[in-house]
């Protein structure tokens, strides 16, 4: 899948050939081209469109559809509704838990709508326009509920259950009664009360923040193909292949080796394509209609009924010393679950807690279920959320002591060896480095104009390694050909070629990177936790050193020593005795040189399970104006620092940092859900869910601060994900100094602020 | 016997408030099989939601040794994307 081209623009990184330099990247021509193969581009032969019947209610008990005369249409060749899904019990049983049987009812309703926007009927035809007016036959009798909207109608004692009988995760079955609570999680250390009882200056704040949507362009599609052999096969765009295969094969009962899935190229996941929403629909119409059936939601499918972040809110207790030391800390996190069981808060604590010493502090969190689509992860799950709170308290604190806020943070940072949330000594954190950049950093000194208001924030997120499979080929002229399980979302493929190129001592554009189906390589995680470079990059590295290990045996035979007598260095094989001692040869020496009879084939796997991550840190800086006649806010100036460990492509590392901003900026200025009194979203669709664009924003600048990783051989760390945590801060903190008074609400949408600004 | 401490959370949903447990065991593998004999359910948590710890080391690979004397400490996992598989 796309070859690599171009030279490299920069010279190489202190000590590599490769890594540190920004070569061409190799999915781009394609993509500016309009060949790139996105979901809802693919085709197979005989292909069937589908659509599918969602609820216009946000809460209701399906009393009967009616789907004849929709199957009577000319041309509809297939319609499905949740009882054509395998029922609860099988589903449970091959799950061993009840989270498949969760996203199958997300994907397909079967007794009850819990969402404007649920699935309650789906149809496979001949034509997009037959399947459209198939749709509008189906009758379908509903017993309209109250929805259960905000957290307060939730958690009320007489609420209204979303699943009856159902006892949150983290809760004492003997003990706790059904409620629309999730999940719980919390930890503590030390005693907060008591240091903040003693604490010279405590801020006490809640915050609040609405869902908001990841914002992909490309919406949710996918082709699916189940024959009456049993064999299936998917093609779609997603951030993990073997992700959907581990979904549909427990929730559809397919043995996993009779689920083909094929990565197609994905246009923005942000931890939105983690789950599966359309694929079992679409293999059920297949299986009904025998032919390939496509599905691909609409924009307003996209908000609907896929996976937002979910809302918030944040108590916060804060106290320091007058010195600048965070004494304690007490955090309560309530985040939205929507409609089927969904918690982040252990993850969200955990990573919002994670910059600092806080030697005394009391967290504890939970989700609460709602009549909204199912929440998701987006890009740092939930911490910019419960940043939010944390870096508000430190800016407040900060006023009041009259200390540097940026200084503050120096006070308390975290270093390697001290104790993270859960007490385990923190590795090689770059959290003081990258505040020492930020303060070096110009814009932190540059003057302020008149009417401009400066905001800081830092953030973190603890990034994974977990399960990645690859493997390496060489050519029969010396080309080399990478093979890796995780698709290419945020530039995998150029960063894999380096990773190999550098350890074989080869052209990177010697080297093509594929991403093949699930039956063709071993199981890799999906990516998330910013994971990807860190432990698929491993796998990779592991399978080309096990390759220089079939080129020694080789260069051997062609010198006639014994392999033990071959090193290698500097990309070559070295001779160590015979004739031809002190001689080197190539990669592509070493087989242009031999027949491809003379040994082994060149190739090996590389599988690992990477540990020793390390999370990733960032501060932001962020110059902005408000206009108080309109509460308008507008980004002046905007700098991201970041610890990257090692930037493998710094143009790829400097587009996350950026991304992320951008996003956390639309989260903290403009993006949110919007509901009616019935529960039906009032804004699905971009023109009015207004995510920024260009010209809204100046350049972001981001700074790359280097602090390499131990756990990896060339040092990565992981960047996808923290650069979204501190602008929901940075931003709030600069529109709070701005206009006098500490905003706690986001988002920071120009009727906000000028209704603050209004009650002075 | 190696001692494994639990979050509170988990403790009162499976393990009947105990934070605190013994296993008999020589990797994490066998530490996971002893739990889930313990608390019906924990293994399916732990694939996918939970991290755990050996005397203060994170140690994702199940292969890990575990030692009579080790600690072993169970947390949550932070990943995006945290739904199995």
């Amino acid at each position: 899948m796309n070859a690599p081209t171009g030279k490299l623009e920069t010279p190489p990184a202190s000590g590599y050939r490769i890594i540190g330099t920004r070569p061409v990247r190799p999915d781009g021509v394609d993509k500016v081209t309009g060949k790139a193969i996105y979901s809802p581009d693919f085709v197979a032969p005989g292909m069937l469109h589908g659509a599918i019947l969602r609820s216009p209610h946000a809460h209701a008990r399906i009393r009967a559809i009616d789907t004849s005369a929709a199957a009577a249409l000319p041309g509809v060749k297939a319609v499905i509704t949740g009882a054509d899904f395998p029922d609860d019990e099988s589903i449970i049983a091959r799950d061993k838990s009840r989270e498949m049987l969760n996203i199958a009812r997300h994907c397909m309703a079967l007794d009850k709508v819990l969402f404007d926007g649920h699935a309650v009927a789906a149809v496979a035809a001949t034509t997009p326009e037959i399947a459209a007016a198939a749709l509008a036959l189906i009758r379908v009798d509903y017993d309209v509920l109250k929805p259960v909207m905000t957290f307060a109608e939730a958690l009320a004692p007489d609420a209204p259950l979303l699943h009856e009988g159902y006892i949150g995760r983290g809760m004492d079955r003997t003990q706790a009664r059904p409620s629309n609570i999730a999940a719980v999680t919390g930890h503590s250390r030390g005693d907060a009360a008591a240091a903040l009882a003693g604490a010279e200056v405590v801020v006490e704040r809640t915050f609040r923040t609405a869902p908001v949507h990841q914002g992909y362009i490309e919406p949710h599609a996918c082709v699916a193909q189940w024959n009456a052999d049993g064999q299936a096969q998917v093609w779609a765009s997603s951030q993990g292949h073997f992700m959907i295969r581990g979904m549909v094969g427990p929730i559809l009962g397919i043995p996993l080796a009779d689920v083909r899935v094929v990565p197609l190229e994905i246009g923005g996941g942000f931890g939105g394509k983690t789950r599966v929403f359309l694929e079992p629909v679409a293999l059920v119409l297949s299986r009904k209609a025998g032919r390939p059936v496509r599905l691909a939601m609409t924009r307003s499918e996209v908000f609907r009924a896929s996976g937002p972040a979910p809302g918030s809110e944040t108590r916060i207790r804060m106290g320091a010393s007058a010195d600048g030391k965070i004494v304690g800390m007490e955090l309560d996190l309530t985040l939205t679950s929507g409609a089927y069981p969904h918690d982040e808060s252990g993850g969200s604590l955990m990573s919002a807690t994670l910059p600092y010493r806080i030697e005394n502090f009391t967290c504890s969190g939970k989700a609460v279920m709602v009549n909204m689509t199912t929440t998701f992860a987006y890009r740092a799950p939930s911490t910019p959320q419960s940043s939010f709170a944390v870096e508000s308290a430190l800016d407040e604190i900060a006023l009041k002591l009259g200390m540097d806020p940026l200084e503050l943070r120096i006070r308390n940072a975290a270093r390697p060896g001290d104790p993270g949330y859960y007490g385990l000594p923190h590795g090689e954190v770059g959290f003081l480095e990258t505040l020492e950049a930020a303060k070096a950093h110009p814009h932190w000194s540059a003057p302020l104009a008149e009417g401009t208001s400066r905001g800081v924030a830092a953030g973190a997120w603890g990034n994974y390694g977990g399960p990645s499979s690859a493997e390496v080929s060489v050519a029969e002229d010396g080309t080399v050909i990478v093979s890796e399980g995780s698709p290419d979302i945020g530039g995998s493929r150029a960063s894999m070629a380096m990773m190999a190129a550098e350890t074989l001592g080869v052209p990177y554009e010697q080297v093509r990177v594929v991403i093949p189906d699930t039956n063709a390589i071993g199981y890799t995680m999906m990516t998330g936790g910013s994971r990807t470079t860190f432990a698929t990059g491993r796998a990779v590295i592991e399978a080309a050193q096990a390759v220089i290990g079939q080129l020694k045996a080789r260069a051997a035979l062609i010198w006639g020593v014994e392999p033990a007598e071959v090193d290698w260095r500097d990309g070559a094989a070295w001779c160590g005795s015979g004739d031809n001692a002190g001689e080197s040869l190539s990669l592509k020496a070493i087989v242009t040189k031999t027949s491809v009879y003379a040994s082994q084939p060149l190739a090996a796997a590389g599988t690992v399970m990477a540990q020793g991550y390390l999370p990733g840190v960032g501060v932001h800086i962020c110059d902005l104006t408000v206009d108080p006649d309109t509460g308008v806010t507008a980004i002046t100036r905007y700098t991201a620092f970041q610890d990257a460990g090692t930037a493998i492509h710094p143009a790829y590392v400097e587009g996350q940092i950026q991304g992320g901003s951008v996003q956390g900026i639309g989260w903290a200025l403009n993006e949110e859900y919007v509901w009616n009194a019935a529960g039906q979203m009032d804004n699905a669709g971009f023109l009015d869910y207004r995510i920024p664009v260009c010209s809204d924003l100046p350049m972001i600048e981001a700074v790359i601060v280097e602090k390499p990783n131990p756990a990896h051989p060339f040092g990565v760390k992981g960047v996808g994900e923290a650069g979204i945590v501190p602008p929901l801060g940075a931003i709030g903190n600069a529109v709070s100094r701005a206009i006098g008074q500490r905003m706690t609400e986001l988002p920071l949408s120009p009727p906000r602020v000028h209704a603050a600004i209004a009650a002075g | 016997m190696a001692k494994v401490v639990l979050p509170r959370q988990l403790a009162d949903e499976l393990f009947g408030g105990r934070e605190t447990v013994e296993v008999s065991a020589r990797t994490l593998y066998a530490v996971v099989q002893a739990l889930e004999a313990l608390g019906p359910g924990f293994e399916a948590r732990a694939g996918h939601a939970l991290a755990m710890a050996v005397d203060g080391v994170l140690a994702e690979d199940w292969a890990t040794p575990v030692g009579l004397d080790s600690e072993v400490l169970v947390v949550s996992r932070v990943a995006g994307g945290q739904a199995k598989p």
